[in-house]
């Protein structure tokens, strides 16, 4: 195996991706196809809208009446899939006692901070409680050089000798992908894994990765481990998002390991076979969503991705503020993803296969496309409801009448089902009720949708940085 | 591949199935239930996209949404005015599909292969039997559906997997949607959920989970069936008005009417489903549970006089049987050595019993009023002719879901079919036009209509305003009396000169 020297400092380049192969990076937002196809597009829709309204509405409504069907049939079709037995490794404490005694293999961890020195005891004692030999833990706190405060206190924190301070140079972006990039070519590890500073990772969560890598193909280079978070009942937000990532991790994301597709990676706790990632070019510092983006170039370049049963626990960004920058910054990254993914779009048909192509199209671009036309579908109905305008039905002509009356009435309540599923398997029955009002979560991530799609153009490289900290203060 | 190759073993036999029961079982003739016809035209007026077909679909209980909901894809493609009701043959086919397949995959989660074919043949050969089952789709769909969510209950109840739990909240809903044939039997299964989780005291702290997890499809179901029923006629709770206005009353317990395949069967379910829970055999036990709760909602049918309603509940009563003792032989079957004799051997009686006395009589379920096309052109024809003999500019509006039925393939503009009979705004509609009601004997599931709780004995003294004009087998005629105008008024007098 290639691994690099112990303390190899020598300068690596954290934008190789961009800069060998700027083709699978977000550096450039939009290709000159993709412009073309994009002015086509409006031209269309636009002269139809002038030459003939209401058929180009009635085309444009059966359109979005049939992405509504196939994206209801898909969540059910990930949740099914969900309840398979292949869907996520599953490790009890008496299997893990059987794997010992054993030489346990290099395990790097990256933990990217940005101004966030009230963090860093927190953080060293949760490393230094993992389940895993010391001598094997491979530690860097990537740390910006130019953030004296969390510096100085990472400095002053007596820290182990298994856990290193790594600076990043300023420059731009200041990503964290490019920040995990530098923390890539100096890892020490056979597997990598990042958590970000606020993380509490499941103390055996190394072990089961490692005992999920040996027990997959080798094409198998990530693990993905499953995310929820540890003040869900602080608030309202904090409850629909808890329920939100237990439906994500729980059971959508085991729904697509269990199909081996295409896997959108969660931000943290995804641990890697560390000569693949570094082969991959590691993380595009460009893109806002790195994790999302590097989900799909695995399955692009033939590997797989599977789901571990164990938890890493984060703090829920309880501000609606900093929860629309957050998600503001996640659609932002799947835009980013789309469009890089879609710039050659029959080399992406050709590398992922028809199916995962349509997975990919309905995950990554199915979630964008939702989040920006619900408020018009979502007005309509509420107009058709209380005024009863002509015009509205006259757009939904029978068959697209029905379709819609079954993904408004059938559809939008699986979604809603599917989160109470994920917090019942996750035994947060008492954050059940919070779901029945998810329409307004919903309307809040619309609302960070455009916002995303607006700063797409605008600002893509910026990075919304999350404020951690607030249900704790 | 090989979940192909195991899903083809159940689709297969599950469409044979259904094929034979639409080839041989189904009668040759065109003389069906009248609700059949019913079912045949809310389902062609839905597709049309008429104010009564959208009406229909939400304004009954007897003819609940979920049924015309299956029956809608056929009624987009099949075509009009066939001598037969095409629709409700397709969806009777889908629902027998359906209820073959729950029964096929129950009874193979039971048995190996072979015994458990010759199971699920058994119970093939048990809905046979029941009148009705391959010639109204509604009882087909509701008997499909109710298999479905009882096993899955039991299912639930046995091994506590959160799919099985989440399988049976959804056909719960779908079950609700079926109206109120099974109602009651519905309700009682919504509660059974709580009772069973407070009894178990590994469930009882997660109660809540189970309630909102296991309830709120049903809950959502019923109320988006209020929503529509305010938005297509205006008032959330139509379908239940009747039961406000002209409750049925009740008669007495109907100790006379109970026959002796339904005690057989009730006592097959409470004997099978006691020795059960005596060896913690769950699944068994909620079967023989879920079948004498069906025994009690079939009897508040009758004592309320609905016996024209109970062919859903007297099916699956027997049903309910044969899949208890199923369920307990399952058992024997996996566990033979760990059951002692005596269990063995009243599970053994119980079967014999079920021989002896469960098996219904054919055409043993209450009779339905038959019609054909001929009867329902006829009626129609007669109807025109008196009403075309006073007056070129008579319009007849079929009060009643029937008319729907009787209207369905023709072509009279003359007939109307009105579900939400408002007299007032028919005459301030239609003015100067001679408007005349047609009402059926308010009998069966004609009773629970509009034009009875609102005009309150309008098949035997019209209204106010509506004059008897005539008398067609179970349908009368009334004409709207309407005070002339002025200009009518001057006109007549014209011509009187």
């Amino acid at each position: 195996m290639k691994t690099p020297e112990p303390d190899n400092l020598a300068p690596c380049d954290p934008l190789a991706l961009a800069h060998t192969r700027p083709e699978w990076s977000a550096i450039l937002s939009v290709s000159r196809g993709q412009k073309r196809a994009a002015i086509g597009l409006a031209l269309l829709i636009g002269g139809g809208l002038a030459l003939a309204p209401l058929a180009t509405g009635r085309l444009l409504v059966l359109g979005c009446t049939l992405f509504y069907l196939a994206a209801t049939l898909y969540k059910l079709m990930l949740i099914r899939a969900a309840a398979h037995p292949r869907a996520a490794f599953q490790f009890s404490a008496a299997a893990l006692a059987a794997a010992e005694p054993r030489d346990w293999p290099v395990f790097s961890i990256l933990v990217p901070m940005y101004k966030e020195p009230e963090t860093i005891p927190q953080m060293v004692a949760g490393l230094q409680a993992m389940d895993y030999p010391a001598d094997r833990l491979d530690v860097q706190l990537l740390l910006e050089a130019d953030d004296t405060a969390t510096l100085e206190a990472a400095r002053a924190e007596s820290l182990p000798p298994f856990i290193r301070i790594t600076e990043i140079p300023p420059s731009f972006p200041r990503t964290k992908p490019k920040a995990c990039n530098i923390g890539l070519a100096r890892a020490r590890g056979r597997y990598l894994v990042i958590y970000d500073a606020e993380d509490r990772p499941e103390p055996d969560q190394l072990k089961k990765a490692v005992l999920s890598f040996e027990q997959s193909p080798a094409n198998v280079v990530c693990i993905q481990s499953c995310l929820n978070y540890y003040n869900p009942r602080f608030n309202l937000l904090t409850r629909w998002f808890a329920a939100e990532y237990s439906a994500w991790f729980d059971l959508c994301l085991p729904g697509l390991a269990a199909m081996r597709t295409v896997i959108p990676l969660g931000g943290t706790s995804n641990h890697f076979k560390t000569q693949v990632l570094q082969e991959l070019l590691g993380w595009d510092a460009y893109n806002v969503t790195e994790d999302c983006d590097l989900g799909v170039r695995l399955a692009r370049a033939g590997y797989e991705t599977r789901m571990v049963r164990t938890t890493t626990w984060e703090e829920a960004c309880c501000d609606p503020h900093f929860w629309i920058r957050q998600r503001t910054r996640w659609q932002k990254g799947y835009i980013q993803t789309f469009m890089v993914h879609t710039r050659e779009p029959l080399k992406l048909l050709r590398e992922l296969g028809p199916v995962n192509f349509l997975h990919f199209m309905l995950l990554i671009g199915g979630s964008i496309f939702s989040s920006l036309i619900n408020p018009f579908f979502w007005a309509l109905a509420l107009i058709w409801f209380i005024f009863r305008p002509s015009g509205i039905e006259s757009l939904f002509p029978g068959w697209v009448f029905a379709m819609s009356a079954f993904c408004l009435f059938v559809g939008n309540f699986v979604f809603v089902y599917i989160n109470l599923l994920g917090c019942f398997r996750r035994r947060y029955d008492t954050l059940m009720w919070a779901n029945l009002l998810t329409p307004v979560y919903w309307a809040m991530m619309s609302f960070s949708g455009w916002r995303a799609f607006l700063q797409f153009f605008s600002n893509p490289f910026h990075w919304e940085k999350t404020q951690h900290g607030l249900s704790t203060q | 591949m090989a979940y192909l190759r195991n899903k083809l073993t159940e689709w297969i036999p599950a469409l044979l199935a259904a094929v034979a029961f639409s080839v041989v079982l189904t009668p040759a003739g065109d003389a069906l239930p009248v609700q059949t016809w019913t079912f045949e035209g809310i389902c062609r007026e839905l597709v049309a996209g008429t104010t009564e077909g959208r009406q229909a679909l939400v304004g009954s209980l007897w003819h609940a949404p979920l049924p015309t909901l299956v029956g809608l894809p056929g009624a987009a493609l099949l075509p009009r005015g066939a001598s037969i009701p095409l629709v409700a043959r397709g969806t009777t086919f889908l629902a027998l599909f359906f209820l073959a397949y729950t029964l096929l995959r129950f009874c193979r989660r039971q048995f190996s292969m072979w015994p458990a074919m010759l199971f699920w043949l058994a119970c093939l050969l048990l809905l046979a039997r029941l009148p009705g089952l391959t010639t109204q789709p509604q009882m087909a769909v509701t008997l499909a559906v109710a298999a479905a969510t009882v096993l899955k209950f039991a299912d639930w109840f046995d091994g506590r997997r959160l799919g099985d739990l989440v399988k049976f909240s959804f056909a719960l809903a779908l079950l609700a949607l079926c109206g109120a044939h099974l109602a009651g039997w519905t309700l009682l299964l919504a509660l059974l959920l709580p009772l069973v989780a407070l009894l178990d005291p590994a469930l009882r702290p997660r109660l809540q989970g189970l309630l909102i997890l296991g309830l709120l499809p049903v809950l959502y179901a019923m109320s988006i069936w209020l929503l529509m029923s305010r938005l297509m006629l205006a008032d959330a709770i139509y379908p239940w008005r009747a039961l406000i206005h002209t409750p049925p009353a009740w008669t007495g317990w109907p100790a006379a009417g109970m026959a002796p395949h339904h005690l057989g069967a009730v006592a097959c379910c409470a004997l099978l489903g006691g020795l059960a829970a005596c060896r913690r055999d769950r699944r068994t036990a909620l079967l023989g549970v879920s079948g004498v709760a069906l025994l009690v909602w079939h009897t508040v049918l009758q004592g309320y006089g609905l016996a024209w309603a109970t062919g859903p509940a007297a099916g699956l009563l027997t049903l309910m049987a044969l899949l208890t003792l199923a369920s307990a032989l399952g058992v024997l079957a996996a566990r033979p050595h760990t059951v002692p004799l005596r269990h063995r051997l009243a599970v053994a009686g119980v079967g014999l019993v079920f021989l002896a006395l469960c098996i219904p009589p054919r055409g043993s379920s209450p009779t339905l009023a038959m019609q054909d096309r001929q009867t329902q052109r006829r009626l129609l024809d007669a109807v025109e002719h008196y009403v075309e003999s006073r007056t070129p500019y008579g319009r007849v509006f079929i009060c009643s879901y029937r008319g729907l039925g009787l209207l369905e393939g023709d072509a009279r503009e003359r007939f109307v079919a009105c579900l939400d009979l408002h007299v007032d705004a028919l005459r301030e509609r239609y003015h100067r036009q001679n408007l005349f009601l047609l009402v059926p004997r308010p009998e069966a599931d004609a009773a629970f209509e509009c034009a009875v709780w609102r005009y309150h004995d309008i098949y035997g003294h019209g209204a106010a305003r509506a004059l008897f004009a005539g008398d067609w087998g179970d349908w009368r005629l009334y004409e709207i009396i309407t005070a002339p105008t002025a200009d009518e008024l001057l006109e007549w007098r014209q011509r009187e000169r």
